[in-house]
């Protein structure tokens, strides 16, 4: 008894630090090691049940099957067989527990812990009562008994629990109470075994008691479960293992291209089941295929399906399953159905989260801290009183925002006393959040295009007692006019996007965005970005940042947009201080971007329970700005014509040899209207050919691109102006400095003096 | 974006004096930074002084809100104090007058404050004074004018006018447009 307790202690702190380790193969490593040592260290067992002939350590007979369970490297190796099926369940373990929803296991159901103890408990056990069992030979015990244990420890929550508690039941059941331990023993240690147990009743001939008869085929029963349920998950797994669960399966259902179409309304549960037959396939392609069908009908089949079931238009629907594999499109498809939590930020300038969680509580709202990451969020999970219009909420002590909307202003971190803009404020969300953080220091600049948001702007800033603010309203491409260029310290552009990331809140994204509205929404986002980061102040004592955020899962609106301001401007993306969120794309299709791309940040429905966010920090490293590389084809073409237009420069005189180059480079690339994102794939091929077309260049020491301070396009032209002039004969001063008044005259595009 | 004229500042001082009697030496002399009152648009603005040079690049069409709004000014030049100066008055308020809960919301729905629903006021309140009307959690609700007097007060059948309502934060979403 004293020793059982003992093992179950030991067997306990084992657990816990196998399993604080690296899961199940430490965990079975840990109970092996434990193992080896208990059964070298027990020499005659205490007490043998009457009846039982006595063995003693490892005879013969048991030498095969009784060896320590330790992973690797033990001095008794497994027999190979035994081995692949550990490494099988293992691997299965890890995949199963490498699921996102790792975390939502250890949460909730905490029991990992004591599912961990169970399972040591039972590999301990189960070769000392295979000592004194000795009747049991059985040669597949004890890999069967790690199979447990592996299950236990990867398998989910509920089934651990489920077998744990099975296991306690079982003990119950035993009536061999000498030992507790003991009956624990002959109930977990003889799971698992299904043929070798008859093998071992008629060897023993009925020395097994009914009970323990019964026993056994309880836990045979629970093992075929187990395998059964293992089975399941394997299924059900997003990422489909190196064997297959089941045989290939013809594929039968698959539907010819004209039916959806032929009048009628679709038939919206069998294009249901139709989807998940087809992403079931597409999972699995080799064995499961229809050999007669390519992959690109189950492809085009599952887009008819998604289109008719869930209300998507093929634009929509070719990007999503460009940038996730099937089953996670559909994940986040269905998460996209639903509505994210009702997230709520308490306003640090007039109350503490806690009070206000307690006065809300109080009313009767049931809510909880949004979680770790952030200080000041609440959610709601269901109240009797409508939360938007409380006391509490009149008095300005907290503000109703979803909880991705805190993101970018907690990448922005703005410090006290600094001037902060935001270039596009409506509702006032974050421009609120700013000024907490700020604490009613510094300046913000609230900016807002559409003068009808901008009551819910004016509205929210007096409610919540915001006195720093200045509200304006301008479009954004005109404030580094307004307040000068770089005279501020930080920028948070949350861009007007097209709305992909949030379709709970508004379905008509679905089918409504087509590739044109998302080119034009990303042109206006990046003459946005443009003038955020020429707003900014690089050599700020504090600041030099900007925050480009927006709520769409595009890439061309997000990463494209990113790189195209690190061509454009001398800035540079750093990590944006938040925990969690994917990583940005740094290649998507055709396109390639600057590596360092990676530390944008990527938010999802499905992945995080947030609307579809994009989040990246950039430092704005040296004010000048950066002329476009000869290489530049049809996006050097755009890019000239907006510094042209945006006031940089009016100069009138198109440079004939930057024309020419630009066409040039334009033919050398997929056309000259091609989009921007063609531009982008074909820059590795515009540097090489920038080099040949620098060659051809008049203009004297042209800069190597990205690496020395850029100069303006405009002296460059006039300078090349001058020089034909000069070669007239005419006498021109070429003024040195940018501040003088000729610079200046140059700047307003007056011809020279 | 312009400084008020004799008059605007005279109208707007003596609203604020019948909250703040003495007090608006606190609006005027602050220890932190000096503010001033702006005035964009009819509406009159608390701003910081730095805030306010810094606005001065808006243009005038385009300015929006500047600081705290604290009220607006009719044509006839009167000054009406609106809700986003409930802060200012509630922090320097020389009467005040609490509220029991189960008045609260009447009161945020616009409604005068009843004896029956007066909690506390400030000891020697005159009639006719500005007070800012707190909830018994000492949150503002927003600020009227008394109708009696405290000794007044205490002899009034419940169902009488303590406070005329003027302005409350229910506002903020029963008329959001008027801000």
């Amino acid at each position: 008894m004293a020793r059982g307790k003992g093992q179950g202690k030991a067997a306990a702190s084992g657990g816990k630090a196998g399993r604080g380790g690296r899961g199940p193969q430490a965990a079975v490593a840990a109970a092996g090691k434990q193992m080896a040592r208990k059964t070298k260290a027990a020499a005659p067992p205490a007490k043998v049940p009457p009846g039982k002939k006595q063995r003693t350590g490892f005879s013969d007979e048991n030498k095969r099957w009784l060896k320590p369970m330790a992973a690797k490297g033990t001095t008794d190796a497994p027999p190979a067989a035994v081995a692949k099926r550990k490494a099988k369940y293992a691997e299965e373990a890890a995949a199963v527990e490498d699921d996102s929803d790792r975390e939502l296991m250890d949460d909730e159901f905490g029991g990992a812990g004591d599912d961990a103890d169970e399972e040591l408990g039972l590999d301990e056990p189960a070769s000392l009562k295979a000592e004194m069992w000795s009747d049991e030979d059985s040669s597949g015990e004890e890999p069967e008994a790690e199979e447990f244990g592996a299950l236990h420890a990867g398998g989910a929550g509920a089934r651990g629990a489920g077998l744990g508690e099975s296991s306690e039941e079982d003990s119950e059941g035993d009536e061999d109470s000498d030992d507790q331990v003991d009956g624990e023993l002959g109930g977990k240690g003889s799971s698992g075994n299904s043929g070798e147990q008859e093998d071992d009743d008629d060897e023993n001939g009925g020395e097994l008691m009914e009970v323990e008869r019964k026993a056994q085929k309880l836990d045979r029963a629970r093992a075929r479960e187990a395998a059964e349920a293992a089975a399941e998950a394997r299924e059900a797994a997003p990422a489909p293992l190196g064997e297959p669960a089941e045989a290939p399966v013809p594929f039968e259902v698959l539907v010819d291209a004209g039916e959806g179409e032929a009048g009628g309304a679709p038939d919206l549960s069998a294009a249901l089941r139709r989807i998940r037959e087809v992403a079931r396939v597409l999972g699995n392609f080799a064995a499961l295929r229809d050999p007669g069908r390519p992959r690109a009908d189950y492809v085009e089949q599952l887009k008819r399906d998604l289109m008719a079931y869930y209300g998507y238009n093929r634009f929509m629907l070719d990007t999503l399953l460009a940038l996730f594999s099937v089953p996670e499109a559909l994940e986040l498809i269905e998460a996209a159905e639903g509505r994210r939590p009702v997230t709520l930020r308490a306003n640090t300038l007039k109350t503490r989260r806690r009070e206000l969680a307690a006065a809300l509580i109080a009313r009767g709202v049931n809510l909880d801290p949004v979680g770790k990451w952030s200080k000041v969020g609440l959610v709601v999970y269901e109240s009797s009183v409508p939360v938007g219009a409380t006391p509490e909420y009149m008095a300005g002590h907290y503000m109703l925002q979803g909880a991705a909307s805190f993101l970018p202003v907690m990448a922005l971190a703005p410090q006290e006393g600094e001037q902060v803009v935001d270039m596009a404020a409506a509702p006032g969300g974050k421009t609120t959040y700013i000024a907490a953080l700020m604490r009613n220091s510094g300046m913000i600049f609230a900016n807002e295009i559409n003068p009808q948001r901008l009551k819910s702007v004016t509205g929210n800033l007096q409610r919540l007692g915001v006195t720093n603010t200045i509200v304006c309203s301008y479009d954004g491409r005109e404030l580094p006019r307004m307040l000068g260029e770089r005279t501020v310290d930080r920028v948070l552009l949350d861009a007007p996007c097209s709305g992909t990331g949030v379709v709970s809140k508004d379905p008509s994204v679905k089918a409504g965005k087509s590739k044109d509205e998302i080119w034009r929404c990303a042109h206006l986002q990046k003459q946005l970005l443009l003038a955020a980061i020429d707003l900014v102040d690089a050599n700020s004592k504090t600041g030099g940042y900007v925050v480009y955020s927006t709520c769409s899962i595009m890439v061309e609106e997000n990463e494209s947009v990113v790189n195209y301001a690190l061509r454009k401007r001398h800035v540079k993306v750093v990590p944006a201080g938040l925990e969690f969120g994917r990583p940005g794309f740094t290649k998507y299709r055709d396109l390639r971007f600057h590596p360092s791309l990676a530390e944008a940040r990527r938010f999802y429905p499905h992945a995080h329970n947030l609307d579809g966010f994009f989040v990246c920090k950039l430092k704005k490293v040296a004010n000048a700005k950066k002329e476009a590389p000869s290489g530049d084809e049809g996006e050097g073409k755009y890019e000239d014509a907006e510094e042209l237009a945006a006031g940089a420069a009016s100069d009138p005189n198109p440079d004939p040899s930057t024309s020419a180059r630009n066409l040039g480079a334009a033919a050398a690339a997929n056309g000259g209207g091609a989009p921007m994102w063609a531009a982008d794939s074909s820059r590795a091929r515009g540097k090489a050919q920038a080099g040949a077309a620098a060659v051809q260049e008049p203009s004297p020491a042209q800069p190597t691109p990205g690496k020395e301070k850029k100069r303006k396009s405009e002296p460059r032209i006039l300078r090349e102006a001058k020089a034909e002039l000069a070669s007239a004969g005419a006498v021109v001063a070429v003024p040195a400095q940018r501040g003088t008044p000729a610079a200046k005259r140059r700047k307003a595009g007056k011809a020279p003096q | 974006m312009r400084p008020l004229t004799e008059e605007e500042t005279k109208a707007v001082f003596e609203k604020l004096h019948k909250f703040l009697g003495k007090g608006i030496r606190h609006l005027v002399e602050r220890s932190d930074e000096d503010h001033v009152l702006r005035l964009n648009r009819n509406r009159v603005f608390y701003v910081r002084e730095s805030l306010m040079r810094r606005a001065t690049n808006v243009a005038r069409d385009k300015l929006v809100h500047l600081g705290t709004c604290i009220g607006k000014l009719t044509h006839s030049g009167k000054f009406r104090l609106t809700v986003g100066a409930l802060d200012v008055l509630a922090q320097h308020a020389k009467y005040k007058v609490w509220v029991k809960p189960a008045a609260e919301m009447q009161f945020l729905y616009g409604n005068h404050v009843l004896k029956s629903g007066l909690g506390r006021i400030t000891e020697a309140t005159p009639a006719y004074t500005g007070v800012v009307v707190y909830s018994m959690t000492d949150v503002p609700l927003g600020f009227g004018v008394t109708a009696k007097s405290t000794s007044d007060c205490r002899k009034m059948e419940p169902s009488g006018v303590v406070v005329f309502h003027q302005s409350d934060v229910g506002e903020y979403l029963r008329s959001e447009d008027d801000l």
